[in-house]
């Protein structure tokens, strides 16, 4: 048989094992980074397909940006890039905190990067009832919505992952030797900051 | 190259040079939208840059433990063409052996197709030195590699679920690629 993960139970091997064998495993990439990893290569895809659109109508048609009409709210949108990036700092303090073994470190972390993600995501909310347009307003608003809305679902998927990986968290799930669930949500959830300032540069900045 | 979401860590840094960048652009839209365009291309222009070129740090995972059954070792030797006179150097508790030996080639060879003779010798060298080892009352047999050392350990491996690399070739460099590369432990005789 061949090698394989240190956390199979102990007295596993081949005489005791059912099923299929177990898949090779010669990579550094820990399986569920390399899952991660791809998971986030259809996700760019995803937003480039969207951003495709924003050049597609702003460049090639050359529509207005915001049209006369229209006042994109550039500062509320600078205070939400603020907090999102914040949160970044916090969700990178959490799992620094947790391989030094501070378990209260990382609740703090995970807590707050939670709240300014919800945060943002509230903020977007209002300032999308307040914006004085809507989806059916032209191609802007169209691309508006589409760009923010499809990066505020993502947003909120990673609330979700951070709200299992808080209560995670409270009930001691992670350790110095086991925070993969961490490492992991963190790579996504820097993911979506990284691709809201892309957002955020485009749409409202340029 | 760098892999930017290889790791928490890395994605952290990632997410921080990408601001800085973003703050280069927000500044130059204060003086011109197309002055923030050409911002915008310079940055996404080094952060590639910084993607290529910049050494790759990773957080190294543990060295995985074997999980084959008790009294089996399994070996993955590496030999060059040529090679010779090792089956009394492989360890004493190896009880399977495969011997891989990488036909490497000139790049002007690899090109052109011109590779027989190079896979004819790595084919009697890899031959030869299985035939040495079951000799010695090892379970062996001897494969062909790629033209790249560490692609033909990684092909093998797909195979050949080893216990242990072991190298009879190369320098430190490549000694210190296929620990980087591989979760089992690796060495040199």
């Amino acid at each position: 048989m061949s090698t394989h993960a240190e956390h199979l139970p102990q007295g596993h091997d081949s005489h005791d094992h059912h099923g299929p064998p177990t898949p090779h495993y010669s990579s550094r990439i820990a399986p569920p980074v390399l899952g991660m990893f791809l998971f986030i290569g259809t996700e760019i895809m995803l937003f480039g397909s969207f951003f495709t659109a924003y050049f597609f109508v702003r460049v090639v048609h050359g529509t207005p940006w915001p049209p006369q009409q229209f006042h994109l709210p550039r500062f509320v949108a600078l205070v939400n890039t603020s907090i999102l990036v914040t949160s970044s700092f916090t969700m990178h303090w959490a799992l620094k905190s947790i391989k030094r073994g501070n378990v209260w470190g990382l609740r703090a972390g995970l807590l707050l990067t939670f709240l300014m993600g919800l945060t943002f995501l509230i903020t977007q909310a209002i300032e999308y009832s307040r914006v004085g347009f809507n989806t059916g307003d032209g191609s802007f608003a169209t691309i508006f919505f589409c760009l923010t809305g499809l990066h505020g679902a993502h947003v909120f998927v990673g609330l979700t992952i951070l709200g299992f990986m808080t209560i995670r968290a409270f009930r001691g799930h992670f350790s110095p030797e086991h925070h993969h669930g961490v490492e992991i949500g963190g790579i996504y959830w820097h993911f979506v900051d990284v691709m809201w300032i892309v957002v955020y540069l485009t749409v409202y900045i340029l | 190259m760098q892999n930017p979401l290889r790791s928490e860590a890395e994605a952290f840094r990632f997410l921080v040079v990408v601001v800085a960048g973003a703050i280069v652009v927000a500044g130059a839209s204060f003086v011109n939208t197309w002055l923030a365009v050409a911002a915008a291309v310079v940055a996404i222009g080094g952060v590639i840059v910084w993607l290529v070129r910049g050494p790759v740090t990773t957080e190294h995972a543990p060295v995985l433990v074997s999980g084959t059954p008790g009294g089996t070792h399994r070996v993955l030797l590496v030999a060059e063409r040529g090679t010779s006179g090792i089956a009394g150097r492989i360890d004493a508790r190896t009880t399977d052996v495969l011997v891989v030996v990488p036909a490497l080639v000139s790049t002007v060879k690899s090109l052109t197709g011109a590779v027989d003779d190079e896979r004819n010798e790595a084919e009697r060298t890899a031959e030869a030195l299985a035939g040495d080892l079951s000799r010695a009352g090892l379970e062996a047999r001897g494969v062909v590699g790629a033209d790249d050392t560490v692609l033909a350990i990684e092909d093998a491996l797909r195979e050949f679920g080893a216990d242990e690399i072991v190298l009879a070739m190369g320098d430190d460099a490549l000694l210190a690629k296929a620990r980087e590369r591989f979760a089992m432990p690796v060495s040199r005789l």
